[in-house]
């Protein structure tokens, strides 16, 4: 969230290494780490959010979908 | 741009030429103009809207010989944002489709293969294509032959060519099912009150040889004889063939075919919503985080001494 804040820090108080620091220095700081940041927090929430969905959506429509019937036609 | 479109056309180009003089302007103003100029030329125009508004009203009025019954709206339990097709009776709507209307409705555009994860399993899909048999060919001599269904297969026609349809039905063609949820005003509410909706002709309505009467067909007069009676079918589900349920369930079956990406559509519209909410979030936290600079300036007057 602080970016701009932790940029000062680091050159305020180069010795002091902050949970915000670290992140910046290991992720943000590198366009390549940010890059892959950005590609692999994708990766899971590209799939949690679509398996959140999809469970909203198969619980609205209790009942009515064909993975709700399909074992009672046999 | 504009350096170099003057220098290739000469700087006369980006000059306004065209400001309308004072002279011009004045023409405009009826400041000058006499009463009676003026009283006629408001006669003029409120006479013109006048007739022009009689025009829109008989234009609007109503006419008996349009009189037309427009389908209620029924609670069909896929009309939420976010309600999927009932599934179940989109099956049962498919067997009463194959077992009623197939014999005079063609289904061009849906195949057996679409079936699957819909309303059958691809077993179940196979055999009922196994049970039609479809012309394929030519084989090696040039001739055509039958051969079961197979699920790559779109159902058959039931006539040849719409010729033999027209010929078989008193000269009315009965139109392809496939999309005609989305061909018809009031799409499957339509389809249930015209299925249902048959009744003795009114006094004074002359139907033809082989025309039936049904106050929600537009002009009233129909080709199609009432289809669907109770028990007409019996439901492999054991639910009860009332002629409602029939209507219901095979409105609902074409309510898949025209759309068969609803329920997609619908999951799609729940995840909109999810990502477009954390993306507004997150512009209205950028835009104030941009802001705080300018939002929080002073601008300070010192004038000189
Ligand atoms: C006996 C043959 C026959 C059967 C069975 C039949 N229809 Fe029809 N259908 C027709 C004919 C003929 C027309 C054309 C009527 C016309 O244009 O006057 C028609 C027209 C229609 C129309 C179009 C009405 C319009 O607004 O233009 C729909 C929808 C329809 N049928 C649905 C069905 C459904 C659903 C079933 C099964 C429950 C069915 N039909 C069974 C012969 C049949």
């Amino acid at each position: 969230m602080n970016l701009l804040t932790g940029l000062q820090f680091s050159k305020q108080f180069p010795k002091k290494m902050g949970f915000q620091q670290t992140v910046y220095n290991l992720v943000f700081k590198r366009t390549s780490t940010m890059a892959l940041a950005c590609v692999a927090s994708v990766f899971f929430f590209e799939r949690t959010f679509d398996l959140g969905s999809e469970y909203f959506f198969d619980k609205i429509n209790e009942g009515k979908l064909w993975k709700h019937i399909k074992d009672k036609s046999q | 741009m504009a350096a170099t479109v003057s220098r290739i056309c000469g700087a006369g180009l980006l000059k306004s030429a065209s400001t309308p003089s004072i002279t011009q302007i004045s023409s405009y103003s009826t400041r000058d103009w006499s009463r009676s100029r003026k009283a006629l030329l408001g006669s003029l125009g409120v006479l013109a809207g006048g007739a022009g508004a009689l025009l829109f009203a008989l234009d609007k009025s109503v006419k008996a010989s349009e009189l037309e019954l427009h389908p209620p709206k029924n609670p069909w339990n896929h009309n939420g944002p976010f309600s999927s097709l009932d599934h179940a009776s989109i099956r049962r709507g498919y067997e009463v489709y194959k077992q009623v209307c197939a014999a005079c409705h063609s289904m061009r555009f849906i195949a057996y293969r679409n079936l699957v994860g819909v309303s059958h399993t691809e077993d179940e899909a196979k055999a009922e294509a196994e049970e039609q048999m479809i012309t394929d060919g030519p084989d090696e001599s040039g001739n055509f032959f039958q051969r079961p269904g197979k699920l790559s297969d779109y159902f058959p026609n039931p006539y040849p060519n719409e010729e033999a349809a027209r010929a078989a039905n008193n000269g009315a063609f009965p139109p392809d099912l496939s999309y005609i949820v989305s061909a018809r005003h009031g799409g499957e509410d339509y389809i249930f009150s015209l299925l249902t909706g048959y009744c003795d002709a009114p006094a004074g309505i002359v139907l033809r040889e082989g025309q039936y009467y049904n106050p929600y067909f537009p002009g009233g007069a129909i080709s199609m004889a009432q289809a669907l009676f109770n028990e007409v079918i019996e439901y492999s589900d054991g639910t009860p063939a009332t002629a409602s349920q029939l209507a219901k369930d095979v409105a609902t079956f074409l309510k898949w075919t025209a759309e068969p990406e609803h329920d997609d559509r619908k999951k799609m519209l729940i995840k909109s919503i999810g990502i477009f909410t954390i993306l507004i979030a997150l512009t209205y936290y950028i835009k104030r985080f941009k802001w705080t600079v300018i939002k929080s300036r002073k601008i300070e007057f010192r004038p000189k001494k």
